[in-house]
């Protein structure tokens, strides 16, 4: 099987070669939902090695449990449910080792961004770095199933009804996360909104 | 704050997402139009999401460039690691390298005892190779052949030593 080929599989015909043992279809699934994967992860967290670290451990979870992928999901949902789950557990784990020891974690500055400054072309509003910083840190304070559900509707644009299937909770459920956690964005960031509509 | 306000507020997201229904709509709007207080959070809920929708598009941008493929890959093509009780492929262990890094390390980082039917000190030649191993709950046994000497090495660990890392480090 080359990998030109399996750029034309569907994601089912994947999956089911990935169960028959072959691995390059499985690599063809990253390939294919990398982006989106780390995008979300980049979202969640600051710090851009945590995030590429996690996203490497959500496929390799996914490769081990792919028997349980059921057809009745997409597979991006199910793959956004790893991801989430796995960065929610990350991020506890990490706030919990945080707590008990000195937090050498490398902060944010413009010498080390989350994500390359140089391969961000943001547009005059984000160009403001002390907003896009407190921006960075209202994100960061959000619990943590607020701040999955803004990831998921702000960065991916999915809908509710997408998002409660990947959160497993109902749509009113969405609704009220994403209400307290763009509040409390808006209540850390106030001072710049001015102007922005 | 009008005391109805906290209702409509927690609608407002869906209403800015178009998830509302139009009954929803309707009120939301009547609300709004009477309490500047409801309008306001409304703006500025907006202007968080558009806001936030620039810094995520360049972050969406930022990842098109990174591929994290490769390390999957070779993660996942990585045997599976195969704790010391386990019994394993021969050819591994038959190596004089490893069982001169496994003594050199084990004697370095953990208590061990040797028997000798002699009772001299011996020292691991390269020719030693492990012929087998067995783990038991209260500590695991290890059993070296020396070719060169013809000597049979014996060692012990107590359980309390942790072991399976020496083996994932070798391999
Ligand atoms: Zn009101």
């Amino acid at each position: 099987m080359k990998q030109t080929d399996l750029c034309e599989y569907s994601d089912n015909d994947l999956i089911s070669a990935v169960r028959e043992g072959k691995i390059e279809a499985f690599d063809q699934i990253v390939r294919r939902y990398e982006s989106k994967v780390l995008g979300v992860l980049y979202g969640m967290m600051r710090n851009s090695d945590d995030a590429r670290d996690v996203a490497q451990d959500v496929f390799v979870k996914a490769y081990k449990s792919v028997d349980k992928f059921r057809g009745d999901s997409k597979l991006y949902t199910w793959l956004y449910r790893i991801t989430v789950n796995m960065a929610i557990d990350y991020m506890r784990k990490k706030q919990k080792k945080a707590k008990v020891e000195y937090n050498d974690e490398v902060k944010i500055s413009d010498d080390n961004p989350a994500v390359p400054v140089d391969r961000i072309n943001p547009s005059k509003t984000v160009q403001n770095k002390e907003l896009r910083t407190k921006l960075q840190e209202a994100i960061e304070q959000l619990p943590e199933e607020q701040k999955s559900t803004f990831v998921l509707r702000e960065m991916q644009d999915m809908s509710y009804q997408e998002i409660a299937d990947v959160m497993n909770c109902s749509v009113g459920t969405v609704m009220s996360r994403l209400f307290y956690a763009r509040k409390k964005v808006r209540d850390m960031i106030k001072p710049y909104l001015e102007g922005v509509s | 704050m009008n005391k109805n306000c906290e209702q409509f507020q927690i609608l407002l997201s869906g209403y800015m997402d178009g998830e509302l229904s139009a009954e929803q709509v309707k009120q939301l709007e009547q609300h709004s139009a009477s309490c500047p207080e409801c309008a306001e959070l409304a703006a500025d809920l907006k202007a968080v999401s558009a806001v936030t929708r620039e810094y995520f598009s360049g972050v969406r941008q930022a990842v098109q460039g990174i591929s994290i493929a490769d390390e999957v890959y070779a993660r996942l093509e990585e045997p599976a690691v195969i704790p010391m009780a386990q019994p394993r492929s021969r050819n591994v262990f038959m190596k004089p390298w490893f069982s001169a890094a496994v003594a050199a390390g084990l004697a370095i980082f953990f208590g061990f005892y040797f028997f000798f039917p002699s009772g001299k000190d011996y020292n691991v030649s390269q020719n030693t190779c492990v012929v087998d191993s067995v783990e038991t709950r209260k500590g695991s046994v290890m059993v070296f052949k020396d070719s060169a000497t013809d000597t049979t090495i014996i060692w012990l660990f107590s359980a309390a030593t942790d072991m399976t890392n020496s083996g994932e480090s070798v391999s």
